[in-house]
């Protein structure tokens, strides 16, 4: 089942003169469950793809459909939504609300759905986090490694559809990028999570079960993994 | 110190959008602290001239002889002296029903005091005169009076509306008019009483001059009595026995000040608090590279000793070209008012001009410097003190110290996530909670105080205003009261005129004088009155035991009589020899808003005589009066009435004026009233003489009852009326100056806080902007942001609206207390004023909060974060 299809996506920035295409007519599409990398050169267009992917910028042109419904025609709230919903961010600056706990800060997105949280759920996920005793810290009260996986959390805790993580990893020693990558690996076969991670990581993106390579905004490799 | 200089011009110059708010703000402070001086001088300068126009003396001398004037005029301080001889009261050329006063005014006089000349020109020599209008005279009339058995004869150049020496001498039923002649200094003798008016040099040396001049006169033999113009030296701040004016005016000058003060110290340290907050990085910078504490605190010094001193002269001047157009537009205002009210009761009308003195310009400029340096200095000490690690290191603006505790559970039931974020962000900083919540509190206090100040005022007015603006009294001074039908003529003239809409007729005895024992006046009155400062006692004291009070027998027309009876009780009615005793005085003083004069219960009796104690000293005066009018038989002798107290009440009818501490009430029924005429006056009581009438037109009523003089000249009655609705028109113009001075500083007031807020809103929403577009781009819909900003408002605004709605109901009552006690009304709050200051609160915060989310948040949320992380 086709979760993701890009069609012919471009973005480009600025204006005429001093304009920069980020992204050069990119498609490609996404099964539900394949947990699929990104990597290329700084620059090439791997954040703006997923920023786009994402709901928080919008493309110059081409079409983003996801579970068969384009995303180009929401509107600015239905695009709240879906970010809420479908598609979770996760960034290299974990970007956690800092008056917020760890319990509130992973059940955000859920509280900005009005919905009553599954505490069972949220439970067992703190435990797979191991953030047992964190539950009541703040952010700033935790160490990095912490903090991205209360982002994590936070994203998973939401159920979307596509999780989309710009190199969660970057900001990490090998130890806890490893832990990360792991949670997401298992998350990804548990749950049939449907994964696109951004990384420089080469390792890493062999970890994964596809690896799109972006070159000047244009993918140039796309090459399936297969692990025994 | 040359390069903290050059570095604090370069940081300006780069700081524009700041620099200009926080100059903006000190322009604004200075003009209100510098329009404030100003008017009050320019009001005192008005008040004093208002004044000057109603007779331009300081100190009288009364009663000086001719030869002892050099005393006066070789005094240097004195600037001019106005002479007037007394001549006396004399009949006129034979006519022995009119009476005529005569004065002689020097040049100065003529000049210095109100002469409301009708027609005709003023006397130039001695054998010319002006005459009142209620003479048969003429312009070129002659007349001759006897003085000292010789015949001097008057050439009548001009007619004077009513002087303040015409009477009517209720006793003797004569009638005296006033009349003005020339003083010739040549026709004085050495030995010719005078009454001398200086006007000093210096306002500020007519007591010192005075004393001197008493003193020489008293080694000369000679003591005058000396009388002060307190009107006019309490409204110059001078005058020894009164200084509410003066006390009241730097009082309520001081508590503008005060407020401009507290509200531009909040306003000023919000800016500098931003200003100086959005570039700690930069500061860390700089003391990373060695800058120390003390070099720091000089560059900010520096900037801001450079920004006031742009911003207090620009603010100075426009104070001024502000206050000078806003006393033009009053003083036009005022002009077209009056040029609707056709009377002499303004006649040569005082403009209003603009006053300063540099000694309030540098009073201003010294409180503009001290209320900047003490906004700043907590700023400044707090960016020196700035740790370099913890400023490079920090992420987000709000260091985040506290750990929050749970969120009321009601906020999170009621306002869900959306309550959690917004209160929890207005508790992560306490220094921008609590200026927040400080500058909307004083706003509030300072909105409800001035606004209900005003509408305490506007009560006071309405109090004080009656439904009548025409008074009318007619008298019958025909020996045997023969002019009645005259009366009943005039009275149907008026009823029938169409002008009239209300008329309160009432009818006073002549005054009688209660003797009451010491022990029935009460405590409060023998208090106020030694505090008044009254020439007399409001009771004249008969022996050790026994005072007398001066006393009003009145009674009223029937349907005045009937409303009045049921205002104080329904079943409230009076038998013969009862009266309603009104023994509350609400003459205006600063001690208690109303006084209680005697002790008397219902059921007492009161005994009232006819003759004042004081009238042996009088009965000379009388006499002479009734030999002038040949009518030297009229016996006065004392007779006695009982009243019986059936009521006692502090309420005065309506139609009746406002009374004086002197004076108690007694309001009788017509029978008992006609009796008590019978008895006094020794004549039928026939009808009432005296009106209260509301009228729409008095210009027209004005016009009627002068051709009804006219036409009644011959006839023995008087007739006399006064327009008040001029004089109400100059009290409700007071009025009007003072809303509109208070309503405009509290759009000032506003202005401020709109700033103040506008900032705080401002900049806590920048420096929070990444944090948005996270929360965005995890789903957050602007509706939801919204909400969480509507919300923060609320909450800053509800708590500010709570605290700031108490202290000012406590700032008004002590106000109550203190400013305005020289005013008569009853503590209350404007409901209104609560209601208008809560609407604009919210609508403040949510207005800056809609322009400042809709300037800030245009950018992509991606744009943001990806220039805010790294
Ligand atoms: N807001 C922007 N305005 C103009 N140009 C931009 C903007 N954002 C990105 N770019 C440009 O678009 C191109 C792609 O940027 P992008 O952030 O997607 O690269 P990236 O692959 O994520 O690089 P990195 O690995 O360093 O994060 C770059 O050349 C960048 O300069
Ligand atoms: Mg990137």
């Amino acid at each position: 089942m086709k979760i993701l299809e890009v069609k012919n996506l471009t973005k480009i920035y600025g204006n005429n003169e001093n304009s920069v295409k980020a992204l050069d007519d990119i498609s490609f599409s996404v099964e539900k469950g394949e947990f699929l990398s990104i990597i290329g050169a700084s620059g090439s267009g791997k954040s703006t793809l997923l920023h786009i992917l994402g709901g928080i910028e919008k493309p110059s042109s081409g079409t983003i459909f996801v579970n068969n419904k384009d995303i180009g025609t929401l509107t600015d709230s239905q695009l709240a939504i879906y970010r809420r919903r479908t598609a979770q961010l996760i960034f290299q600056f974990y970007n956690l609300i800092p008056i917020l706990n760890v319990k509130e800060n992973i059940l955000l997105p859920i509280l900005l759905d009005y919905k009553n949280p599954d505490d069972a759920r949220l439970k067992n996920l703190i435990s797979l986090l191991g953030l047992q005793d964190k539950e009541n810290s703040l952010p700033n009260q935790l160490s990095g490694g912490q903090q991205q996986r209360v982002a994590i959390g936070r994203c998973l805790m939401a159920n979307p559809s596509i999780v989309l993580a710009d190199e969660p990893t970057g900001n990490l020693d090998t130890l806890n990028s490893n832990e990360i990558i792991t949670l997401l690996k298992e998350y990804n076969t548990k749950f049939q999570q449907t994964i696109l991670l951004v990384t420089h990581d080469i390792k890493i993106a062999k970890q994964t079960n596809r690896i799109l390579t972006l070159q000047d905004g244009k993918i140039i490799k796309d090459e399936v993994q297969i692990h025994e | 110190m040359n390069n903290l200089l050059k570095l604090a011009t370069k940081e300006l110059k780069s700081n524009k959008k700041m620099v200009f708010s926080i100059l903006l703000s000190i322009i604004l402070v200075s003009i209100l602290i510098n329009s404030i001086t100003t008017l009050a001088l320019s009001y005192q300068d008005y008040v004093v001239n208002l004044c000057r126009n109603k007779g331009n003396w300081e100190a009288q001398f009364i009663q000086i002889p001719y030869d002892k004037l050099t005393v006066l005029e070789s005094d240097e301080r004195i600037k001019e002296i106005s002479l007037i001889e007394d001549l006396g009261i004399f009949s006129y050329n034979d006519n022995s029903q009119e009476l005529l006063h005569i004065k002689a005014y020097d040049s100065n006089t003529m000049k210095n005091m109100p002469i409301l000349l009708k027609e005709g020109n003023l006397p130039q020599s001695s054998n010319e005169i002006l005459v009142n209008e209620s003479t048969l005279l003429q312009i070129d009339d002659s007349i001759s009076i006897l003085l000292d058995e010789k015949e001097y004869v008057f050439h009548v150049t001009g007619i004077l509306e009513s002087t303040d020496f015409d009477e009517f001498n209720t006793k003797t039923f004569v009638k005296t008019n006033g009349a003005i002649t020339y003083l010739n200094k040549d026709s004085l003798t050495p030995n010719s009483y005078l009454t001398a008016s200086i006007v000093c040099q210096d306002i500020s040396q007519i007591y010192d001059c005075t004393n001197d001049i008493q003193s020489q006169l008293n080694s000369l033999n000679s003591t005058p009595q000396i009388l002060y113009n307190t009107e006019l030296l309490s409204y110059a701040g001078n005058a020894k026995s009164d200084s509410t004016f003066q006390t009241n005016l730097i009082l309520t000058v001081s508590v503008f000040i005060g407020i401009v003060s507290v509200a531009s110290i909040s306003l000023i340290y919000t800016i500098f608090h931003i200003f100086t907050q959005e570039r700690k990085r930069y500061i860390a910078k700089l003391s990373s590279v060695g800058a120390t504490k003390k070099q720091i605190a000089m560059i900010y010094f520096f900037e801001i000793i450079i920004l006031t001193c742009i911003a207090i002269p620009v603010g100075i001047l426009l104070s001024f070209g502000l206050v000078s157009l806003l006393l033009h537009v009053f003083d036009n205002l005022f002009t077209l008012i009056q040029s609707n009210i056709s009377t002499t009761l303004i006649q040569n009308s005082i403009s209003l001009q603009m006053v300063f003195s540099w000694y309030s310009i540098i009073f201003s400029i010294l409180l503009i410097v001290i209320i900047v340096f003490f906004s700043v200095l907590f700023p400044i000490i707090q960016i020196s003190k700035v740790s370099i690690l913890n400023t490079l290191r920090e992420n987000t603006y709000y260091k985040v110290t506290k750990h929050f505790t749970q969120v009321p559970k009601w906020l999170s039931k009621l306002f869900k996530i959306e309550g959690i974020l917004a209160y929890k962000n207005m508790k992560r900083k306490k220094s921008h909670y609590i200026t927040m919540v400080m500058s909307l509190t004083i706003s509030i206090i300072l909105f409800i105080s001035i606004y209900g100040y005003i509408y305490n005022l506007s009560n006071y007015n309405q109090y004080e205003q009656h439904n009548y603006n025409y008074t009318l009294n007619l008298a019958d001074y025909s020996p045997e009261h023969k002019a009645q039908e005259e009366l009943i003529e005039i009275k149907k003239v008026l009823q029938n005129s169409g002008f009239i809409e209300e008329i309160h007729s009432y009818a006073n005895l002549n005054p009688l004088y209660l003797v009451l024992d010491n022990s029935k006046l009460n405590d409060m009155l023998k208090f106020v009155d030694s505090k008044m400062n009254l020439l007399n006692n409001s009771f004249n004291k008969v022996n050790e035991h026994t005072s007398q009070l001066s006393c009003l027998v009145t009674t009223l027309d029937d349907a005045t009589y009937q409303d009045y009876l049921s205002q104080i009780d329904s079943s409230l009615s009076l038998s013969n020899n009862e009266c309603i005793l009104i023994n509350y005085s609400n003459a205006q003083n600063k001690y208690y808003d109303s006084v209680c004069l005697t002790n008397y219960q219902i059921g007492e009796n009161l005994i009232l005589n006819t003759q004042d104690i004081n009238d042996e000293k009088n009965q000379e005066v009388l006499d002479n009066l009734s030999s002038l009018v040949g009518d030297s038989n009229r016996q006065i002798e004392n007779k006695q009435i009982s009243l019986s107290i059936k009521a006692i009440t502090g309420r005065v009818p309506t139609c009746l004026p406002s009374f004086t501490l002197t004076d108690i009430y007694l309001i009788v029924n017509k029978d008992t009233f006609s009796q008590l005429f019978l008895e006094t006056v020794g004549a039928e009581f026939s009808d009432f003489t005296n009106f209260y009438i509301q009228t729409s037109k008095p210009n027209e009523l004005d016009e009627l009852v002068y051709s009804l003089k006219a036409k009644y000249e011959n006839a023995p009655i008087v007739i006399e009326s006064s327009n008040l609705s001029a004089s109400q028109q100059i009290e409700k113009n007071e009025i009007l100056i003072k809303e509109i001075l208070l309503y405009s500083f509290l759009v000032f007031i506003f202005v401020l806080t709109i700033i103040t807020v506008l900032n705080i809103v401002f900049s806590s929403l920048s420096m929070r902007k990444t944090e948005f577009a996270e929360l965005k781009a995890i789903g957050m819909s602007n509706r939801q942001m919204n909400k969480i900003l509507f919300l923060e408002g609320l909450f800053y605004g509800t708590i500010s609206l709570i605290i700031g709605i108490f202290i000012s109901i406590g700032i008004l009552y002590f106000l109550y207390h203190t400013m305005i006690n020289t005013q008569v009304y009853r503590f209350s709050i404007d409901l209104i004023s609560i209601f208008i200051s809560i609407i604009l609160i919210y609508a403040v915060i949510f207005i800056s909060i809609l322009y400042a989310n809709k300037k800030l948040y245009k950018e992509d949320i991606a744009t943001i974060i990806k220039t805010n992380i790294t």
